[in-house]
């Protein structure tokens, strides 16, 4: 049980992470990375085919950036205390940046 | 003792960051921790022998990486899938280079207690 922290909208990026994860892993999109949540991306696309994935955002990147209202269903926003329990319920954690 | 595994998805010249991966490597190695580095995205361009670091004013680091093995850290691992789609074969990387599908991959990252990822 891995949690992938991704904080760029890179299409690079989310390849690498994809090609990484496995079913019982978490994605938490942070900073600029929450673009990738929008849901009419590829990159949402790309991870809509791992279906048991669980995804986060960070709610207040979200709502800075406008985009709260465009996100894959799926997604659930999170806040910092959200993140830290993330954290502490995986044992490890892989940075995507 | 607690195994580690180094992540480095960087290229190696643009920015400090590959290097700073490999030094965090050598550090670990030089306190007996065993250690494993894994070159995914970017990083795996770390790996290619033809590197020539100096003609940019640059350490060289592929032959930092060649030096590994006297650390007792014989292998690193590269990303097939993204050799493939960076346009790299295998034999244009160095020796002690052995290239893993990302399931592999992953499986190899799971079994260590701590994951750095740089």
């Amino acid at each position: 049980m891995i949690l992938h922290t991704l904080n760029q909208a890179s299409e690079k990026l989310i390849q690498s992470c994809s090609d990484t994860m496995v079913a019982g892993d978490s994605l938490l999109l942070i900073e600029e990375g929450v673009y990738l949540g929008i849901q009419e991306t590829i990159s949402m696309k790309l991870l809509a085919m791992h279906t048991e994935i669980n995804l986060y955002a960070l709610k207040p990147d979200c709502i800075a950036r406008g985009i709260k209202a465009l996100l894959f269903p799926d997604i659930q926003l999170i806040g910092y205390p959200g993140f830290v329990k993330l954290c502490t319920e995986h044992k490890q954690v892989i940075s995507w940046y | 003792m607690k195994s580690v595994c180094i992540i480095s998805q960087q290229s190696p010249y643009a920015s400090p960051r590959a290097k700073e991966a490999l030094d965090a490597v050598l550090v670990a190695a030089t306190f007996d921790i065993p250690t494993t580095l894994v070159l995914l995205g970017d990083g795996v361009f770390q790996a290619i022998k033809a590197q020539a670091g100096e003609k940019i004013h640059q350490k060289h680091l592929g032959k930092q990486l060649a030096v590994l093995p006297m650390y007792d850290i014989e292998t690193l691992y590269v990303s097939e899938q993204d050799l493939a789609c960076r346009g790299i074969k295998p034999e244009q990387l160095m020796d002690n280079v052995h290239v893993l599908a990302s399931q592999q991959l992953s499986h190899l990252i799971r079994q260590q207690d701590i994951v750095i990822s740089l």
